[in-house]
Order: structure tokens, then sequence, then C-alpha cells
């Protein structure tokens, strides 16, 4: 089977990647909003004529995948690169700066760094279930993520902390 | 916000934070492994070692959270399974925002309640959302295309993006103090007759958080 897509579809399959890519193109790559929709939607294509599928899947995890891998892509090259002058990080720790003074910075930059210290010091499986959680998700996530029973995830998420916490004091960055 | 999730929060800002200046290395993971892994559909092992590769390289921690942001999310969660915290809506952007002014509050360290308390583990409770208050189904007038939208939380402060469907830029706004903003007349003139926006609104909440909307979408006249 042939890829047949005619204009009105791939005006549809457009619309639908440059609104996902809008949802998580960062401001400091907006300018390359455009290359990554292109690219995408390329991606798209030939997945799609590799399967020998006559159009490409416009369900939207499909699409959103696609332009997810096609971002990700796109600021790796960068950050590789060290293109970005300005990235939003960096405003946005500016203006954390104009209301704090440099001591203040100085701590959170160290109790930052002590959390991914004492994080790669836990234990394996309690490291696995601390990064999904402080990563945002919760316990059920945690489980569904990595193949654990629900009971599990919440004892490694929860002695996972606790160890955290523990290191954290013996830093002297929480009491 | 209760103490548990303010130290959460504190944790997970501070783990974001990370990823600033962080640069992929030449082992980093496939972008589509990081999201079949975090929809849940890599079995436990090839699982484990993304998960673990996120743990000490932060710019995958932060191309997770990115691809968790736009709506990678194990298929536990979609089934309404029971959660013990759930997480706000922080973009990836937003998180480094929320790292910044949650770091700097915390200032000197991080202060965990009394023991015994199982730290960052609460019951859910009401999510913040920001949702369109624009109908979809009549096409906006270019003199008084007002978009407007729910308040998550009293005192919250607005950023607001919208741009075409091509991703042309359109309008900005940043500390916006009401739900609502008019795009100027003259800033349609890219957008052709019934050509579709596309907008989205960022709030900085009064406890801190940043939460983000989903990509709303209006018809211009």
């Amino acid at each position: 089977m042939t890829l047949t897509v005619n204009d009105q579809f791939l005006t549809e399959l457009r619309r639908r990647i440059s609104q996902a890519v809008f949802r998580v193109c960062p401001g400091w790559l907006s300018s390359h909003a455009e290359d990554i929709v292109q690219t995408a939607i390329m991606r798209v294509l030939d997945a799609a004529g590799k399967r020998g599928e006559e159009k490409p899947d416009l369900s939207a995890v499909y699409l959103e995948r696609a332009a997810y891998s096609a971002t990700v892509d796109e600021i790796r090259k960068h950050r590789r690169r060290r293109e970005n002058p300005v990235t939003d990080e960096r405003s946005i720790q500016r203006g954390a700066t104009d209301r704090a003074d440099p001591e203040m910075l100085a701590a959170s930059r160290e109790i930052a760094a002590g959390i991914g210290h004492c994080l790669s010091g836990l234990p394996s499986l309690r490291r696995l279930a601390v990064t999904l959680h402080l990563q945002g998700h919760s316990v059920s996530e945690v489980a569904a993520i990595l193949r654990w029973r629900f009971k599990r995830a919440e004892n490694l998420v929860y002695r996972g902390l606790a160890d955290l916490r523990r290191c954290l004091t013996l830093k002297g960055l929480a009491r | 916000m209760n103490d548990d999730r303010l130290i959460l929060e504190q944790l997970r800002a501070g783990f974001a934070s990370l990823a600033a200046n962080a640069t992929p290395g030449s082992d980093c993971p496939d972008p589509d492994e990081i999201w079949m892994s975090l929809r849940g559909e890599l079995s436990a092992r090839p699982a484990a070692r993304i998960v673990a590769h996120t743990a000490r390289c932060h710019a995958c921690a932060e191309a997770w959270r990115l691809g968790r942001e736009l709506g990678g999310q194990p298929p536990a969660a979609s089934r309404g399974v029971a959660t013990m915290f759930r997480a706000p809506a922080l973009g990836v952007w937003a998180s480094l925002a929320a790292a910044a002014l949650l770091l700097v509050v915390a200032g000197i360290g991080i202060v965990w309640p009394p023991a015994s308390h199982q730290p960052g583990v609460t019951r859910a409770s009401a999510e913040a959302e920001i949702r369109s208050l624009v109908p979809e189904t009549a096409p906006l007038p270019r003199d008084a295309c007002l978009l407007r939208w729910s308040v998550p939380a009293a005192g919250a402060r607005y950023t607001l993006r919208v741009g075409l469907e091509d991703l042309t830029p359109i309008a900005s706004a940043r500390g916006l103090e009401k739900p609502e903003y008019q795009i100027p007349a003259k800033n349609l003139e890219k957008a052709a007759p019934g050509s579709t926006i596309v907008w989205r609104v960022e709030a900085d909440l009064p406890d801190g958080r940043r939460i983000s909307s989903q990509s709303f979408t209006n018809r211009i006249e």
C-alpha cells in the first residue's frame, strides 16, 4: 500500500503537531519551532510509509510522541552546542536573583547539589522510586512505570524519602 | 500548602534546578524510549534502566518532565487508581521557575515537619487548574479579541502566549493580574480571516507554585 495524503490531510497533520509543539517548546527555542514541526511531520510520514500504511495515524498520543521526540532532539542539539544565549531557565534564575541576595542563592544551589548527591547515594530501588516521585509522579504512577505492586512502590518511596532526609540533614541542608 | 507538600515541592524544585546547566551525554536514551517508559509501555528492566539514567543525567530528567507535561502518563494514572499525592501540572520550564522561587524561599535549608511524618506523601487535594472561558463556537472579533480564563487561586499572576497554528507569535504578556487579555487588533493583522489562534496561560500562584493550562484554540473572524 502506498502512502497517499492530500493537502487537507497534511494541513490537519500540521495543525495537530504544531499544537503539540506549541505546548512543549521552551521559549528560548521558539525560533526553531517551525523546524521542529517539520521534523515531526517528516518522521510521521516516513514511519507510515515504512509500515505500508495508506495514511499516517492521526491519534493525539502518536502525534504528541512525534512532537515530543523532535523537540527533545532539538533541545539536545542546542544544549550540546550551547547555542542558547539566553535560556528560559537563566532568565528565571535572573528573576529570582532580583529578589534574593547572593548568599541565599548560593545556599539554594548547595541544596540542589545536595539533593542530587544524596539521591545518587540511595540504594538502587529506592533511588528509582524517589527519582520518579521527584519528577512529579504519584506512588501509583511509580508503580505503573516500574511494573511494581502499589505497596512495594509505596514502601520504596517512603523509605527513599526518609533516606534522602537523613542524608540532607547530615549535610546540614535540612533540619 | 501543608508542610509535607511544601517539602516535596522544595525537593522537586531542587531536583529540577539541576537541569539548568545540564548537557546530554552520548549514552542518553532515545526520546522515544523515554516517552514509552513514562507511559508505562516498557517492561520492568528497560524501564528501570531509563529511570536510573534520569536519576544521574539531569538533561534526560528534564526531557522526562517535558514528556510528562505533554501528556505522557502511565495507564494507572488515567484509570484513576488511588493516588497518595498528585503533583501540580508543573511543566519543565515552570519547574525551573519553581526551583528558583522555592529554593530562594527555602534559603538556608529544607525544614521537615516533626519526626514520625512520612515525608512527601499526603492525600490529594483539589488541583489548581486553568480553563478557558472563551466559547469555541463563535469566532472572536478582531477589534475585541478578549481571552479570558478561570482563576486557579486568588492572587495569581499570569503569563500568556498566543500564536497562530503555524506557531507564528501573535502576542505575549507577563505579570497579568487579571485573568483576561485583549489582543491588540494590530497584532491580528498576520492572522487570515477564519484562522485559528492557539493560546496558553501560565499562572504563578501565591504559594510559589507555577501551573500551566493546556493549549486553547479559537477562531478569528
